[in-house]
């Protein structure tokens, strides 16, 4: 596990400074940057991954089910508990792994069937 | 980096806004813009230096001046996003000339809120968000959409992609042992650096929609054209 905070310090000054010239902290840096990399290539990954993912999310004052990466919506309902059978229902037939249900920031507020 | 495509990015980096911003900067990074913040509290003559820097290196720039309140009864408001919002505004009329072509959105909670304590910026354009991510993300796109002179994908669909993102990054780190406050309290730099990576992944790897342009035409984004009027 990588610290967050020194990474926060190191990418900052990647992205908002540039480069460094100094090789010490150049060499320090990559040393990093590496460990951050893998973990960056991770999560960039999942991008290009099409799992059976439902995810559940308010959209336009009423909620959506989205299959990950989906091009339309499976449902548009006017609330959240409507949208949330349609989930349990794909999750508990099998057809789909699990659900992630987001509030109305993005976050997480709850997986279903995980 | 492009100053065609870079954009400042001046508001709170507090727990506060962190709703509002994330959502910001992975807009900005999905219309193929690059973000620049300065998130570090470096000491009062560093800091300012670096905005200075970051404001003359940056085409566009989006000011949100919504909490420009006290924080508690008899405080005084905070005035850094108003004195950044005037440099660059200053920047842009005195500055070279290639300054000169720099863009600005100001983003408020409330509609006309401005004229109570900057009314100067009347001529600017403002859009007001009501602290509403989905909002905000609509009345960014919208702009860039004026501005760049393209069409760019719907609103709801970058919508969906964050939202998308947020439950990759949070499954992905939890994997990496990061704890739910950790992924929570990600620095700005580091939540960038992995939208834009999963962002370039997406492009990459998923074709584009029907409601919106192809990922391939956000490859255009940050070069100004005019060929294309936006349709929605």
């Amino acid at each position: 596990v990588v610290p967050a905070a020194p990474l926060a310090s190191i990418n900052f000054l990647i992205f908002a400074t540039g480069s460094l010239n100094n090789n010490f902290l150049s060499s320090i840096v990559m040393a990093i940057k590496n460990i951050t990399q893998q973990i960056i290539d991770r999560v960039a990954e999942a991008a290009a991954i099409h799992s059976n993912r439902l995810h559940v999310l308010p959209r336009n004052e009423k909620w959506v089910v989205r299959r990950d990466g989906a091009r339309r919506v499976m449902g548009i309902f006017g609330t959240r508990d409507e949208a949330l059978n349609l989930a349990r229902l794909y999750v508990n037939n099998g057809s789909m792994e699990y659900a992630v249900v987001h509030d109305s920031n993005g976050h997480i507020a709850e997986t279903i069937g995980k | 980096m492009s100053f065609d495509q870079n954009v400042f990015i001046n508001c709170p980096f507090d727990d506060d806004y962190r709703p509002l911003l994330r959502p910001l900067l992975f807009t900005v990074l999905y219309l193929g813009l690059k973000p620049r913040i300065a998130e570090t509290t470096s000491s009062g003559n560093i800091r300012i230096q670096e905005i200075k820097r970051l404001i003359g290196s940056s085409k566009y720039s989006i000011h949100d001046i919504s909490r420009n309140e006290a924080l508690n009864p008899g405080d005084l408001p905070r005035f850094n996003m108003p004195l950044e919002l005037g440099i660059d505004i200053g920047c842009q009329e005195f500055g070279d000339e290639h300054l000169s072509r720099k863009k600005c959105l100001v983003l408020d909670k409330e509609k006309y809120r401005y004229q109570r304590f900057v009314s100067d910026i009347g001529g600017q354009d403002i859009k007001e968000h009501g602290n509403d991510p989905q909002k905000l993300i609509a009345k960014i796109r919208e702009w860039f959409a004026a501005v760049l002179k393209q069409h760019l994908p719907g609103p709801s669909l970058i919508w969906e992609f964050y939202n998308e993102f947020i439950a990759d990054m949070t499954s992905q780190l939890k994997g990496e042992g990061f704890k739910d406050k950790e992924i929570d309290e990600l620095p700005f730099s580091n939540f960038i650096i992995l939208a834009q990576e999963w962002i370039l992944r997406l492009k990459k790897e998923k074709p584009p929609r029907k409601e919106g342009a192809s990922h391939k035409s956000l490859k255009q984004a940050g070069k100004d054209t005019k060929k294309n009027v936006e349709k929605e």
